[in-house]
């Protein structure tokens, strides 16, 4: 069983398209993107354990500091286990962590929920996520960014599906209130061990040498794109590695702000707008989200990962000015706005991996990936927290509407100029950190299962 | 589209597997689409009600 898991038993036979992995990589990420749909359960769980807001938000964060961790610190076992073995792990862990939640529900005990969701299925979320990135980057040497924005468009997708899926679900086991829980977790715990066990078994690695029909890999590096190789322990003591962790913290940073508030913050913009309403532009910051995943990082492939940023950084941060000094003039204006806003977020999530493997190669991009997403942990406190906390005092001070915003944003258009002059300083990676030649030739191959022996 | 080279040794339950490759592929596809297209209508349902 472990050998028909290891990476060389899923080296793809002559004639395997390479279009039949990305469907194994998306039902990895769509899997793993429900926990985006995460507080659907929020006002159920608070009713049922009798506590705090803050209490079940926990479960959440603690998922997503897992992710980043567990991203950070298994990045080089995904790589070397190969997509299989990872995507399994994935799908064992994320689908054990709902059966776990669900035994906490069910006996009452919230610290299993923590346990179960946050911690062991947080370690699936980060195993899932980086799980496929760095095989797509392989069979797609050509487009990395349409293949990385494929899949990572999953994880925006994902909640789009659990959200509706997860109300049907409370609605049919409790009508709608804490009593189907536990039912609901144990249902999508199973949906997901299906759907991402298929796609790990339906997962294949090209062949050694292996190229798409008529291209040919570059011999010359090209501006910020190498062809040499960076080791994963190497690539953490470049400058760039770290202007790029800046570039994703201010990036998610700023997108988390609005994502988080954003149903009472329309609200708070515009007295006319219910919580219905709210509700259908939630939905809308998440189709965005999702798209600029797919559309930015493809964009990417053509007009360069650097310049795809200073739009991302840029743009976004006079979208975010325009929102402070005009936001309540028009809602359309508002909406298109923190649609944009939404778009450059997911897009500066899809295009990170195609920056790395511009910067540091193929070799060992997946285990590069994980290190850089304590990025999106650090973001994901730091972003809510700076709205909310702002957002609280402005409260106190007896300010209301959009005056209680007015401070983040500018705020927000803040870190996302520093985000700009980070990825401004980001320069192709010194010849010092480069592999030898010998462990650049197989940045095509599947023979990752030594990584360390490439270390310098 | 691809052209790949001689892969690596394999035993008796390999081409097994890569037969069922496509086929597990292909409904994959099916199942992330419908999934994909329920989310989506799902959520410009609710984005109706916003402009309504």
């Amino acid at each position: 069983m472990t050998s028909f898991l290891d990476r060389d038993r899923t080296v793809a036979a002559p004639g395997y398209r390479r279009w039949l992995f990305p469907p194994a990589a998306l039902a990895v990420h769509l899997s793993i993107g429900q926990v985006y749909a995460f507080s659907v359960f929020k006002t159920p769980l608070v009713e049922h354990f009798d506590s705090s807001l803050t209490a079940i938000g926990i479960v959440f964060s603690i998922a997503i500091v897992m992710l980043g961790l567990s991203a950070a610190f298994l990045g080089t076992w995904v790589e070397r286990s190969g997509p299989r073995k990872s995507m399994l792990a994935a799908a064992l862990c994320w689908s054990a962590g709902f059966l776990v939640a669900a035994l906490g529900v069910a006996s009452d005990q919230l610290w299993l929920v923590y346990l179960g969701y946050g911690v062991i299925g947080g370690i699936g979320l980060g195993v899932g996520y980086i799980s496929p990135v760095s095989t797509l980057i392989k069979w797609f040497p050509d487009r990395p960014g349409l293949a990385t924005g494929l899949a990572i468009m999953g994880f925006g997708g994902g909640a789009l599906i659990a959200s509706p899926l997860s109300t049907k679900l409370l609605a049919t086991y409790g009508g709608g209130g804490s009593d189907g829980i536990a039912a609901s977790f144990v249902t999508l715990g199973l949906i997901y061990l299906v759907v991402m066990t298929l796609g790990a078994f339906t997962a294949r690695v090209p062949a050694p040498g292996w190229a798409p029909e008529g291209w040919t890999a570059p011999t010359e590096h090209h501006g910020m794109r190498t062809t040499a190789n960076v080791t994963a322990a190497n690539a953490i003591r470049t400058r760039s590695f770290w202007l790029l962790w800046v570039v994703l913290f201010c990036n998610v940073t700023a997108g988390i702000g609005i994502l988080e508030q954003a149903s009472p913050m329309i609200q708070d913009f515009f007295g006319s707008v219910d919580a219905v309403a709210a509700a259908g532009f939630v939905g809308l910051l998440s189709l965005a989200n999702m798209t600029g995943r797919f559309v930015w990082s493809s964009t990417s492939d053509v007009i360069g990962r650097k310049r795809m940023y200073m739009g991302y950084l840029g743009i976004g941060a006079l979208c975010y000015l325009t929102v402070a000094i005009a936001g309540t003039s028009s809602i359309v204006l508002f909406v298109v706005l923190t649609a944009a806003i939404l778009s450059f977020y997911g897009g500066g999530f899809a295009t990170v991996p195609a920056y790395l493997k511009d910067l540091f190669g193929g070799l060992q991009v997946g285990a590069i990936h994980g290190r850089l997403l304590t990025a999106w942990s650090a973001a994901g406190v730091a972003g809510p927290l700076i709205v909310n906390k702002i957002a609280d005092n402005r409260t106190a001070a007896g300010l209301e509407g959009a005056d209680l915003y007015q401070t983040s944003l500018y705020i927000m258009v803040g870190i996302l100029a520093v985000g700009f002059l980070a990825n401004l300083g980001i320069k192709a990676v010194d010849e010092r950190y480069h592999e030898p030649e010998a462990a650049a030739a197989t940045d095509q191959s599947v023979d990752l299962r030594t990584p360390e022996g490439a270390r310098r | 589209m691809s052209t790949p080279s001689a892969s690596t040794s394999r035993d008796a339950g390999q081409p097994a597997q890569d037969r069922l490759a496509a086929p597990l592929a292909i409904l994959l596809w099916i199942v992330v689409l419908v999934g994909l297209t329920y989310g989506i209508v799902s959520t410009l349902q609710k984005v109706v009600e916003l402009f309504s």
